[in-house]
């Protein structure tokens, strides 16, 4: 596998062109603009309320206190933004270009094939209120708990973030490219889909075992906990390595399981 | 009588599209389940962490089982054929339903009776067993009478549900990218019927707010009854609650209809 540069800026270019089609799409129909606004705005308040239901209990679950949840929750919530931002359309609509021979098109592109399926739309109604709210969310925690806003702590958890974008991603393309033998997306997606209802909340209200299956086996977990652990200090030295380790080791599970499944692509439409 | 034929028809036809799909619906309330086993987590977690034994009025047996039943039963009652009848707005499908001699009311109430009937088939298998599941472990009390009064809760919650939605399935009149609002709609019953946490524990003006509105008669009472934790006389009034909210929900779908259809203008088709 060797990438040359001049392949990774014509790749970054072509993102910001995507970006900049899907925002003039975003204003030829305003009304499919608000619709999604309107939509994530409700989604918000019903994570919302997990928020006030622990305060409102106002005592430590699992040994995390009210202001740690709520750094948890506003972890959470950017990371939603993220995902529907960049990658959820896209994932979405896969299975549709197996079936409707889409994908034959893309293949003919100068581009990576797995490039276009993944980052060809980008969605902004839904990321604006998700990261109003994650960031304020973020800080008002941040404040109370006391932590010293310094350098290395936005940086590092910005960093985590990225990690966590990366293991997002992964871990929720595999199971879409199952739809090369599926053809049809069906239940399987589904159920894999509803596993990140549980980054709902944190980690430790999960017994161990479920723990370690979501951290290490199907990182789903990592997703949202990461970050947050970071913040809150509780990161031990295995976590802290397994950051740097978890998104190299997905991204290449997805990327070998792509090759895999293009080669067994036979276009099913026309 | 003839008359009747085209209804049961519609009945039958929707019936036989449910059981097609029975798989997904079941399917459907296992994806559902993950937020349910989120929910039994972290009580259990809260119970574990607080000194209190009865947590917000709830003791653990009763929470968890409320976590359940809540899952399962706004699963059964949920609507979704908003986007169906948008469609038919949007695209003209209207049009023909006021040609022929059926009502799109009670075409759509007879198909959503339809596919409930499949769908509470499954359900009620399913309650057995979670039923004989909570029986064994906490030695619940279970009246027969209780379950008379849960299952025709369960059918007032379908039809208030059901008109909750054909009523604002006219938004699609005015609005024609009207899928976000639904969806939201959507979202936002199912935290008001208390499908994610029961309605009282997030204190008394909340509470009184939620009893003035229709939405906790669709998910919240209905469990509330299997709980036990209702008087005989309040579930009495309870039901007739419901049947009011029902006849007030006719009117408003009724008039929401009537303006809506003097905008209809029968595009496409």
């Amino acid at each position: 596998m060797s990438i040359r540069l001049s392949e990774i800026r014509k790749h970054v270019r072509m993102f910001f062109i995507f970006a900049k089609n899907s925002l003039v799409g975003y204003m030829e129909y305003k009304a499919n603009f608000y619709s999604g606004l309107i939509m994530e705005t409700v989604f918000l308040f019903s994570k919302l309320i997990y928020v006030i239901f622990v305060f409102q209990l106002g005592i430590e679950i699992n040994g995390i206190s009210p202001d740690q949840m709520m750094i948890f929750t506003g972890t959470y919530t950017i990371m939603i933004a993220i995902y529907t931002g960049l990658f959820m359309d896209n994932f979405y609509r896969f299975s549709g270009h197996i079936r409707n021979g889409t994908l034959d098109l893309y293949m003919t592109k100068p581009l990576s094939l797995q490039f276009m399926i993944s980052f060809r739309n980008v969605n902004y109604a839904f990321p604006i209120p998700n990261l109003i709210a994650g960031i304020t969310m973020i800080v008002v925690a941040w404040r109370r708990l006391g932590i010293e806003p310094s350098f290395i702590h936005v940086a590092g958890y910005i960093g985590v973030i990225l990690s966590s974008t990366i293991v997002t991603y992964s871990v929720l393309l595999l199971p879409q490219i199952l739809a090369f033998w599926t053809v049809k997306s069906g239940s399987i997606f589904d159920i894999i889909d509803k596993c990140w209802d549980f980054n709902n909340m944190p980690m430790y209200i999960y017994p161990k075992w479920l723990q370690r299956i979501g951290l290490y086996v199907v990182p789903i977990l990592f997703i949202t906990n990461m970050p947050s652990v970071y913040l809150i200090d509780r990161l031990d030295f295995f976590l802290g390595i397994w950051i740097f380790v978890a998104p190299v080791i997905s991204l290449l599970v997805v990327r070998l399981f792509w090759k895999l499944a293009v080669r067994h692509y036979e276009s099913a439409s026309s | 009588m003839k008359a009747l034929q085209k209804y049961k028809r519609t009945y039958i036809l929707a019936l036989q599209n449910a059981m097609e799909y029975r798989t997904d619906f079941l399917m459907g309330i296992i994806s559902g389940g993950f937020i349910i086993l989120v929910q039994c987590f972290l009580w259990t977690a809260v119970f574990r962490s607080s000194p209190q034994e009865i947590i917000n009025g709830y003791t653990y047996s009763q929470i968890i089982i409320y976590s359940v039943l809540s899952g399962v039963v706004s699963k059964l009652v949920s609507a979704g054929f908003e986007g169906e009848i948008a469609n038919d707005i949007k695209t003209g499908g209207l049009s023909k339903f006021i040609a022929q001699p059926i009502h799109y009311f009670s075409y759509r109430i007879c198909s959503f009776f339809g596919e409930k009937t499949v769908q509470t088939g499954v359900v009620l298998v399913l309650f057995v067993v979670l039923m004989t599941v909570f029986i064994q472990i906490w030695g619940f009390p279970l009246r027969v009478g209780q379950i008379v009064m849960f299952l025709v809760s369960i059918l007032f919650g379908m039809l208030i549900n059901f008109l909750l939605f054909y009523s604002i399935s006219a938004l699609a009149f005015i609005i024609t990218e009207v899928w976000g609002v639904y969806i939201a709609f959507n979202q936002g019953v199912y935290l008001l019927s208390g499908a994610i946490f029961p309605l009282n524990i997030f204190g008394d003006t909340f509470a009184t707010i939620s009893s003035y509105l229709p939405f906790q008669y669709v998910v919240f009472f209905p469990v509330k009854i299997i709980l036990g934790s209702l008087a005989v006389h309040e579930i009495v009034s309870g039901l007739l609650l419901q049947a009011v909210w029902v006849t007030v929900l006719l009117v408003i779908s009724k008039l929401a209809w009537d303006s809506g259809m003097k905008k209809y203008v029968a595009v496409g088709g």
